[in-house]
């Protein structure tokens, strides 16, 4: 089998679907620029190579305007997914003003002059990057001893998931905000 | 693992799309000829479920009726514009079929360009980036009345050079030249093409 391909495939098993800390969200291999000789270790059959390669990467700039999905709904608000990347999160303070949060519907409602905007589930939504935030969260190392048992104590009471890489987004902007509410 | 560069070029949404319709075909083709490596499976997972939503996503966008030859013009013809390499970018990828969705991509637009520059900034994006309209909007209403499409047959077919030319004369803009019809052949060298200028985007 071709070696470039066999070394794509590992490596793409090694980083597709995953965030690289300060780099972004890897989506797939683009190309191999350079690949050594295959070494042998002692003691192991596999053959192992030292590898420069480019990669797809999502990573938005700061201020980059993107569309996604309205997701979720909470008063603190609006989560956004673009299908292949979930972590984007519009806080009600990055709103219209006049936008408020309606209880029975659990939704956000922009109000003006009058007109009601809605911003139901599913709509997609226009929306600019104003922060990224990434968060390590590569295992630690378990300690031994006793520090063990409370570090397990620690971690069962923690909040569920941290996502690796976030962005922080707004939509106080003409133009921005439910597409259809555009429409000309 | 040591990251060299961790921006080495932009793509835009169309070389990605493009990049990833290749590998799936190569994968295809390579999962039925070495079924003894475990066909699909030899990519591994994550690969294969990053591929199909990001590509599901772009399919959505505006660039799923772009092709490479379009690409090029819309590059070769922006550059007479004062916009920054990233605007150019962001209107490549969104692109915007009203005032309001151009300036919201544009920096500091008011001071800028003048309603007349915007005005003539969108023609040219409807000439050189056709794109029929009513299907966009009828896609929009779609959303909004069942909630999330649930597979991709939403969008419109590629390059229907007969749907354009009922377009160009209903809103009486500009017809594009050849590119529309020319479209489909281009496929195969858009990646590399545009990759070496780094003109380009985003993922």
């Amino acid at each position: 089998m071709e070696k470039n391909l066999a070394v794509t495939s590992e490596l793409n098993k090694k980083y597709a679907n995953k965030v690289v800390q300060n780099v972004g969200l890897c989506i797939s291999v683009f190309d191999i620029l350079e690949a050594s000789e295959g070494f042998i270790y002692h003691s192991d059959g596999a053959s192992y190579y030292k590898v420069k390669f480019r990669i797809i990467v999502f990573r938005p700039y700061i201020g980059e305007v993107l569309t996604g999905k309205i997701k979720s709904s909470t008063e603190k608000g609006i989560k956004v997914s673009m299908g292949f990347f979930d972590d984007i999160f519009i806080p009600a303070d990055f709103m219209q003003p006049g936008t408020q949060f309606v209880n029975e519907d659990q939704v956000f409602l922009w109000n003006v002059d009058g007109a009601e905007f809605w911003m139901d589930l599913n709509q997609t939504i226009r929306f600019r990057v104003q922060a990224e935030a990434f968060e390590d969260v590569t295992p630690r190392r378990a300690n031994t001893g006793p520090r063990r048992a409370s570090l397990l104590e620690a971690s069962s009471t923690e909040t569920p998931k941290i996502a690796p890489y976030s962005l922080t987004c707004s939509v106080n902007e003409d133009g921005l905000g439910v597409t259809s509410w555009w429409k000309m | 693992m040591e990251v060299v560069d961790e921006r080495a070029a932009l793509l835009s949404n169309y070389e990605v799309a493009a990049f990833l319709k290749e590998q799936t075909e190569l994968q295809k083709n390579f999962g039925a000829e070495h079924s003894n490596l475990g066909g699909l499976n030899f990519w591994g997972e994550n690969l294969l479920t990053v591929q199909f939503e990001t590509s599901d996503y772009l399919s959505k966008t505006a660039c799923s009726t772009q092709d490479a030859r379009q690409v090029q013009d819309f590059l070769a013809i922006f550059k007479q514009y004062p916009l920054t390499k990233a605007e150019r970018l962001e209107i490549l990828n969104s692109r915007p079929r009203n005032i309001v969705e151009l300036v919201v991509l544009i920096e500091e637009c008011e001071e800028r360009f003048g309603q007349q520059d915007l005005e003539g900034i969108l023609d040219k994006i409807a000439q050189v980036l056709p794109r029929d309209e009513t299907q966009d909007e009828l896609m929009d209403d779609e959303e909004e009345a069942e909630g999330p499409i649930t597979n991709g047959h939403a969008h419109l077919p590629n390059g229907n050079a007969e749907e354009y030319e009922i377009k160009y004369e209903d809103t009486e803009m500009a017809h594009p030249d050849e590119c529309v019809q020319e479209g489909d052949e281009l496929v195969d060298d858009a990646g590399r093409d545009s990759d070496g200028d780094a003109q380009d985007d985003e993922e």
